[in-house]
């Protein structure tokens, strides 16, 4: 099986689709169920898979989106995630030239290892707009615990996203069909 | 050069996105700059979907509450009635200060805030990350609001508009690290800058040492800044601690409003008008 499809359509328009209803929860339900400074995060999934799984531009592309309709919802700088989800994207990319995510332990640990680079990312941004904002004595802590809880729910949405990429898939005319 | 570009292609196209995504950062960073066309775009189309979610769970906490309610309601009833009878004590003693508040009021030409036009919301979203403190309501340009409107619930100031589309809106918080106004000691009428720490709590800076401030002190907005009314309270003074020789007291300041139970607010229609 070949790392990536035949098209990136059906998993671009998947990863855009749960990333816009991911987004919405994000904000609604899973901001409800957070517990203190921990929260659900998944959006940070939807960009590992597309660093893995689209090609340079259209990972790219993603992260931009995810970042920038994160940036509006919430975010105190517009373009702060856009440029932490750019990290994430690319560093996958690179990643994928080497290493396959098939398996769960691995999603799991790439997600854990993402969402710290995005938070960080997001830390160094906030703190070069802030100047005298004091750094928690807890925050590495907090870090660690966020990274841990999104690698932990890391497969469920890694299976959510591959659901739908495969039902784009099957309604996306093949190339036979498309008259390539 | 065709061939140059193919060979550094990744290089290229990488550099290419961070570079827009770093000027897009550098625009925005330690501005208030109203929305663009594409946010205003994005959130009315994310703001439906965050209030259909809302109404959902809204509806499915009222159900819940409602069976507890239930099963609790004779013991609260008596105690209900208990604090029925003190509340209409204390409103005859409240309707007597008003009456006087209005007097003084008159005698000292103060404007009186209730007057100022006003517009509920609902909290329709919150931020999903913990670097920030914002929220989306349910109200937007269509109903007058703007960027830079004050924002407060029956508590106190809850934050101030950053970001309006047509019928939404973005809140940054009071809590927010970027959010910061003037206010007073009620009590002593000394004078400081709150600013956000994140958190649920709040630091009072530029409060003098020989300066009287105690814990328990209740602060207000001052209204010097142009944003918010005068006298809106903002919080409580919780801490008081006594570092190194500077000229100013470390204080920690306990939010009036409870941030993580915002439904309602109000936006106050009248804002600062942003420095060119």
């Amino acid at each position: 099986m070949s790392k990536r499809e035949d098209t990136p359509w059906p998993r671009l328009l998947a990863t855009s689709l749960l990333g816009f209803v991911l987004t919405v929860f994000s904000t609604t339900l899973f901001a409800w169920w957070s517990m203190g400074a921990l929260k659900l995060q998944p959006v940070v999934v939807l960009v590992v898979s597309a660093g893995f799984r689209l090609p340079l531009v259209g990972a790219c592309a993603v992260a931009v989106l995810l970042g920038y309709m994160n940036d509006l919802v919430g975010g105190g700088v517009l373009g702060l995630q856009v440029l932490a989800y750019l990290m994430v994207a690319i560093g996958c990319a690179v990643a994928q030239r080497k290493l396959e995510i098939n398996s769960w332990p691995f999603q799991m640990m790439l997600v854990g290892v993402m969402t710290l680079v995005a938070q960080l990312a997001m830390i160094g941004g906030v703190m070069l707009v802030n100047r005298g904002q004091v750094v928690p004595l807890s925050l590495p802590l907090v870090l660690a615990s966020q990274a841990f809880l999104s690698a932990l729910t890391a497969p469920v949405f890694f299976g959510l996203l591959e659901a739908l990429v495969g039902l784009f898939s099957r309604l996306w005319p093949s190339r036979g069909q498309a008259g390539g | 050069m065709l061939g140059l570009v193919r060979r550094y292609r990744f290089a290229i196209i990488t550099a290419a996105f961070l570079l827009g995504g770093l000027t897009l950062f550098s625009v925005n960073a330690g501005r208030d700059l109203e929305s663009s066309w594409l946010g205003r775009l994005i959130l009315e189309v994310i703001g439906p979907a965050q209030r259909a979610v809302t109404v959902v769970g809204d509806s499915i906490g009222d159900v819940w509450d409602r069976y507890f309610a239930l099963v609790h309601a004779a013991r609260q009833n008596e105690e209900l009635k208990r604090q029925v009878a003190f509340y209409r004590q204390q409103q005859t003693d409240v309707e007597e200060l008003k009456l006087s508040n209005l007097r003084l009021k008159k005698l000292l030409a103060l404007k009186d805030t209730s007057s100022l036009p006003q517009v509920a919301a609902q909290v329709v979203g919150t931020d999903p990350t913990k670097q920030f403190r914002t929220v989306i309501i349910d109200k937007g340009q269509s109903e007058g609001v703007r960027s830079q409107m004050p924002v407060i619930n029956s508590q106190g100031v809850v934050g101030r508009v950053i970001w309006a589309s047509r019928n939404y809106a973005k809140v940054l918080l009071l809590v927010d690290p970027n959010a910061a106004m003037d206010v007073l000691v009620q009590r002593s009428r000394a004078r400081g800058v709150v600013e956000g720490a994140g958190a649920d709590s709040l630091r009072l800076k530029y409060v003098l040492h020989n300066d009287d401030v105690a814990a328990g002190d209740r602060l207000v907005a001052t209204g010097a800044d142009g944003v918010f009314p005068k006298g809106v309270l903002v919080g409580f003074v919780r801490a008081i601690k006594q570092e190194g020789k500077g000229v100013f007291q470390h204080i920690e300041v306990e939010p009036a409003v409870d941030f993580d139970r915002l439904e309602e607010v109000l936006v106050i229609l009248q804002r600062r008008e942003l420095d060119e």
